[in-house]
């Protein structure tokens, strides 16, 4: 009841994430109804002012920075739902191995995981950039295997919650094989509780892909990505706020947009 | 002292031994996962096909770091020189690592420092005023500060408090770590990432101790508000905020590698940055060894004093399961 009575009437908040969210996913899906330029083109004076014709100024090439923010947004997004599936798909068949196994893979699993766990995420993430080398790609993989642990944690939880239940162990009795029982049983219940920490943690992995950008192990320069433009701009930011300020603030309102919206989500399940 | 307790905070630290154990094999994993010839790489400093490296150089480069041994051999040899601090040369600053890191760490211990006070202070604050303020306006208010502190990336917090109070105001340097004044700007940006965590979670408990059979109790017998909650709220509230005291650390750790690098200051944050990107690996491995390790001692500092804060905990059956609360 309370379920559909939050969907007749959205707060304001969780409206206006939607809103955003839906802005960001369509600039990122076509890009160029929304860019008036070539991002990666020199089309005006260096470092211009916010004008009728560059909405948002140009950058010290005198590319648009508006344009670069649009196409910006399909790097980002992409990087980030990438992480996220290496973190679900990884995180998920280790965690369900864990809880379903248990035993010997389970206490093996599990010790790996608080190792894991004892590095901060953005330190592990730059570990495995020092051995896959630099590039978008290997940013989203890098921030991707820095969130399995959580999603270990998550699916194991809920394999141990559901093989203990009675139709679980009808399945197993009625002669249904384990590897059967598990992807009918224990993927289909899961997944509802993963998906909520995926949609949460999509947020935070965005949010990583643009740090490590900017701290420059991300996109080749002339590429448009949120997190190097920020980092472009960010010595200019006296004299030319916008080249570093549009990107920040599209990232801050798509990070903020995404935990709104999936929080209000995890209310609900629960 | 009991036995009961005794064997609490042995299990305890023999956890962290393990959980420092794998922080050490993890971080040797790291050069046996890395494609190519590691010694090329850091004699080019991280350019996979500069390919002008001498022969002599890199002969010397594995021989020190022991590339060209098997495996086992290699890896026993690591342990060994962990255990001894041992931990070779920083190529691409041309010091030895454990120098290197020893100058960072002081940077590094000053802006943490000064970053958890600013961030207990302020997440305190803003739970105290999120979960007790008398209207509905001001609680909200506070509640949404709570969410942009977790929702606004560090770098964007600091870009925009450098242009503020660096260029225009002119009140702290921008760059650099020259004294006290050097170290506002970090400090606040690294607390205000954690002060939004905390001050949910502070939050949360108070509102779940304020609807407490004792609370109850001790209204009905007439308490007012404001002592009530100094006396009964606030230190069972606290609580939870133990339990995230070790990822709040890790928060700072993480932090400080991107404010480091943003305010230039010479910590070990801005030194992992680099060291990745110059793919110096002995840095590297002593930096993640490092920072497992300072996670591995506060975990274990929490775990051993939650029994002195909360004596209903003894069992680390018991202590696990109040953490996941």
């Amino acid at each position: 009841m309370s379920i559909a009575k939050n969907l007749r009437r959205p707060s304001f908040g969780v409206a206006a994430a939607a809103a955003f969210l839906a802005l960001i996913a369509a600039a990122a899906l076509f890009p160029s109804l929304f860019a008036r330029f070539d991002p990666v083109a020199v089309v005006g004076p260096s470092l211009a002012a916010p004008d009728p014709q560059f909405w948002l100024g140009t950058d010290l090439n005198g590319r648009d920075v508006f344009s670069r923010v649009v196409y910006g947004a399909r790097m980002s997004l992409a990087a980030g739902v990438v992480a996220i599936v290496i973190s679900v798909v990884l995180g998920g068949l280790l965690g369900m191995a864990a809880g379903y196994l248990g035993g010997w893979a389970d206490a093996v699993i599990s010790r790996c995981v608080e190792v894991l766990v004892s590095i901060p995420g953005l330190l592990l993430s730059l570990a495995v950039i020092s051995i896959l080398g630099f590039g978008v790609d290997k940013v989203a993989i890098a921030v991707g295997i820095a969130g399995i642990p959580g999603f270990v944690r998550i699916a194991r939880a809920q394999t141990l919650k559901i093989v203990n239940l009675p139709y679980f162990d009808a399945a197993l009795t009625s002669g249904t094989g384990g590897f059967k029982s598990i992807i009918t049983h224990v993927v289909p219940n899961a997944a509802g509780a993963i998906a909520v920490v995926a949609g949460l943690d999509l947020g935070g992995a965005i949010l990583s892909i643009a740090s490590l950008s900017f701290l420059g192990f991300g996109a080749v320069p002339p590429m448009p990505e949120w997190g190097s433009q920020i980092n472009e701009g960010r010595l200019y930011i006296a004299t030319a706020w916008w080249w570093s300020l549009a990107p920040a603030a599209v990232v801050a309102l798509t990070v903020l947009s995404v935990n709104r919206l999936s929080s209000q989500i995890g209310t609900k399940e629960s | 002292m009991n036995k009961q307790l005794l064997t609490y905070a042995a299990s305890r630290v023999g956890h962290a031994a393990l959980v420092l154990f794998g922080a050490i094999t993890l971080s040797f994993a790291i050069l046996q996962f890395t494609p190519g010839d590691p010694a090329r790489l850091i004699v080019s400093g991280g350019q996979e096909d500069a390919g002008a490296a001498n022969d002599a150089q890199l002969a010397q480069i594995r021989a020190e770091m022991g590339l060209d041994k098997p495996v086992l051999v290699q890896y026993f040899g690591y342990l060994l020189r962990v255990l001894s601090f041992d931990w070779g040369q920083a190529y691409s600053l041309r010091q030895p690592v454990t120098q290197v890191i020893g100058d960072g760490l002081v940077h590094t211990v000053q802006l943490g420092a000064l970053s958890i006070g600013i961030m207990v202070a302020l997440g305190l604050l803003l739970a105290v005023g999120e979960a007790l303020l008398p209207t509905r306006w001001l609680r909200q208010v506070f509640s949404s500060l709570t969410v942009l502190g977790i929702g606004v990336p560090s770098f964007v917090m600091a870009i925009i408090l450098l242009q503020v109070f660096s260029f225009k105001l002119g009140w702290f340097p921008a760059f650099g770590a020259g004294g006290f004044s050097s170290l506002v700007l970090p400090a606040i940006t690294i607390a205000l990432l954690g002060a939004g965590t905390l001050s949910q979670v502070f939050s949360r408990g108070i509102r779940e101790v304020l609807g407490e059979n004792h609370v109850l109790v001790a209204r009905t017998k007439g308490m007012g508000h404001a002592r009530l909650v100094r006396t009964h709220v606030l230190r069972n509230a606290s609580l939870p905020v133990y339990t995230i005291v070790g990822m709040l650390i890790g928060g700072i750790v993480s932090g400080a590698a991107i404010i480091e690098t943003i305010f230039g200051r010479p910590g070990i944050g801005n030194l992992y940055v680099e060291a990745v990107g110059a793919r110096d690996f002995p840095l590297i491995q002593a930096l993640i060894v490092l920072t497992g390790g300072i996670y591995m001692v506060i975990t274990l500092l929490v775990d051993l004093s939650y029994p002195l804060i909360d004596p209903r905990v003894t069992s680390p059956a018991q202590a696990s399961r109040r953490s996941r609360r």
